[in-house]
């Protein structure tokens, strides 16, 4: 019986095709993981994050222990010790939620030095109910005008009311 | 010949107080069962059901343990049987309680295994059928569909938990994080995926024959972790993540792991040893990669807050993203199909021209053509009623059994000897026959 050897070829090449279309992409995928993650920038400093509390929307304070889990109609906010930075470090405070990085408010960027008049970071929903979720408060190094090390974060749920 | 005395205690390992201890022991078991069946019935106790799924499994792992013991000591002429059926219900025992595991963090969702089962099951069901030349037995579609849900579904817990605690934890939240997180679940759900695929491949090689098949059982790995995925988002997000797991997005795991079966079927019928690694490579490199596509997309475009754009972003993605690697895999499918209803075809005629072949000449067109196959079949129903039909089925299924072997034969990738396919001449004659087949 003469068969032809090659009738595997076609399927063969096409999943070569993809295997490279597929490196390509991934490919792309880690350049930008590198241009966001940039190596080389660990100074092994970290931000003292005090906790999460219960806010004051008319006093700007924070009240009460440290938690974990908020409800929607709770506004909430972390506390930052900035002087366990040094002074003259350009950082952030930024609150995060919706998985993806949505900005939910913070301070910053500013020298440390400059940033202890506002050590209660508040999440920034206005008059708002919060989505229920997890949202994320992260202390961030400057450099260049852009983040590129995480000092510090902490994490808290909110839930239905 | 001296005569023994009566021994005190005939049986000196099993004194009488034994007995009572196993008939107490086997009351509080008893006692457990039925507590437990009342607690779940009476207050739908999740306790009382954690405790009835715990004495099932010890129950088989029991029974296992038995005959493994059998196998060793009682039986050992009947080794490799008792053997198999060790290793069936220790399986069997392993996937319950995983899939128990899976199921405590979906928060107990029977709500959401129950709606998923028929859509899971369906979409099965036809994937079966896509391969008309030769199916692939369910014993084996449904163990791939079960790793999917439970096996695979477990490894990419673990792994991708201990990503988040270590890489995740000190990313940067923005574009870098969410790269971070797509390189997370591509990784970290195609490669358990793609394993069971891969143990398919290398244990039940002969029901493995090409492309096609390795894009059914991969497709069904990722049908049955689909299943999982979807039953533990419908815990946290109800009823719309049915909609858009089950339906919409029904497809998405499948396409993923077909890619890889695809690779492992090219790898089966190439002959180097470097061209099979690259096949396998490639399947693995396009799952990832299509996944990672599929979830990078959220860095990119995040879902918008107004409802319509919502929705109409949804379709979207999937066709985008998702797209084009399943017209790939379709692509793939025809490729696989024209190749097999080809060697197939030239088999059948290469054994008809035997002179002891099992298939008649005038058998060729019908058997190298699907339509006419199953017109030949409803023509035996219309002469002989049921037990007709179902005899031209066996007859031809058993027939492209024995050209697929020949094909295999021919393309020097068997190790099976040729009484193999001796047996499987017999098998069609015998058929032919009316006797009952050999097995």
């Amino acid at each position: 019986m003469d068969l032809a050897p090659d009738e595997t070829r076609p399927a063969f090449r096409l999943l070569v095709a993809l295997g490279v279309a597929g490196m390509v992409i991934l490919a792309v995928g880690l350049a930008q993981f590198v241009h966001f993650e940039p190596p080389g920038q660990r100074t092994g400093l970290a931000a003292r994050i005090t906790g999460i509390f219960d806010y004051d929307v008319k006093t700007g304070n924070s009240f009460g222990p440290a938690k974990d889990h908020f409800r929607t109609n709770e506004p909430f906010a972390a506390a930052v010790d900035w002087s366990s930075l040094p002074p003259d470090l350009v950082v952030a405070a930024n609150w995060f939620s919706g998985g993806f990085a949505l900005d939910y408010g913070g301070v910053g960027p500013a020298r440390a030095a400059d940033l202890t008049e506002k050590s209660v970071v508040p999440v920034n929903r206005g008059s708002q109910r919060f989505p229920s979720g997890r949202y994320e408060f992260v202390v961030e190094r400057y450099a260049g005008g852009r983040p590129v090390e995480v000092l510090g974060r902490q994490s808290v749920i909110v839930v239905g009311s | 010949m001296a005569v023994q005395p009566a021994a005190a205690y005939p049986r000196p390992h099993r004194p009488p107080r034994y007995r009572l201890a196993a008939a107490l022991g086997g009351g509080i078991l008893v006692a457990i069962l039925a507590g437990s069946a009342f607690d779940l019935l009476a207050f739908r106790s999740t306790i009382a059901l954690i405790d009835l799924a715990g004495l099932l499994l010890v129950g088989l792992f029991a029974f296992g343990t038995w005959l493994v013991i059998r196998a060793v000591d009682h039986q050992p002429e009947q080794q490799r049987r008792h053997l198999t059926r060790a290793a069936i219900v220790i399986g069997l025992a392993l996937a319950l309680f995983l899939f128990a595991v899976n199921l405590l963090n979906a928060e107990l969702n029977f709500y959401g295994v129950l709606l998923c089962l028929p859509t899971t099951g369906f979409a099965l069901f036809l994937l079966r059928r896509v391969d008309y030349n030769e199916r692939e037995p369910w014993r084996l579609v449904l163990v791939a569909a079960g790793w999917g849900a439970v096996v695979a579904t477990t490894l990419a817990l673990v792994f991708e938990s201990l990503w988040s605690f270590t890489i995740d934890a000190g990313l940067i939240p923005g574009p870098g994080e969410a790269v971070a997180t797509a390189f997370n679940a591509a990784l970290f759900e195609e490669v358990p995926k793609g394993l069971a695929v891969l143990l398919l491949f290398l244990v039940m090689r002969d029901e493995f024959d090409d492309v096609v098949d390795g894009i059914v059982y991969g497709a069904a790995v990722g049908l049955g972790f689909n299943f999982m995925e979807t039953v533990v988002y419908m815990s946290i997000g109800g009823l719309p993540q049915w909609v858009v797991r089950q339906w919409l997005g029904l497809y998405l795991h499948a396409t993923y792991t077909a890619l890889i079966g695809a690779g492992i079927g090219v790898a089966r019928q190439v002959r180097s040893r470097t061209r099979k690694a690259v096949a396998i490579a490639s399947g693995f490199i396009a799952a990832i990669a299509a996944h990672f596509t599929w979830d990078a997309w959220l860095a990119y475009f995040p879902h918008p807050n107004d409802p319509a754009l919502f929705l109409l972003s949804i379709p979207l993605q999937y066709l985008a993203m998702t797209g084009p690697f399943f017209v790939a895999v379709l692509v793939l499918l025809l490729l696989g199909l024209r190749a097999e209803g080809r060697a197939l075809a030239a088999q059948f005629a290469a054994e008809a021209a035997l002179p002891d072949g099992a298939i008649l000449p005038e058998e060729v067109p019908v058997l190298s053509s699907v339509g006419r196959r199953v017109e030949a079949r409803f023509r035996m129903l219309q002469l002989r009623g049921l037990t007709g039909y179902f005899w031209q089925r066996r007859l031809q299924r058993a027939q492209i059994d024995l050209a697929m072997e020949r094909w295999h034969r021919a393309r020097k990738e068997i190790e099976s000897p040729l009484e193999a396919e001796l047996k499987l001449r017999d098998r069609v004659l015998a058929i032919r026959l009316g006797k009952k087949p050999p097995a």
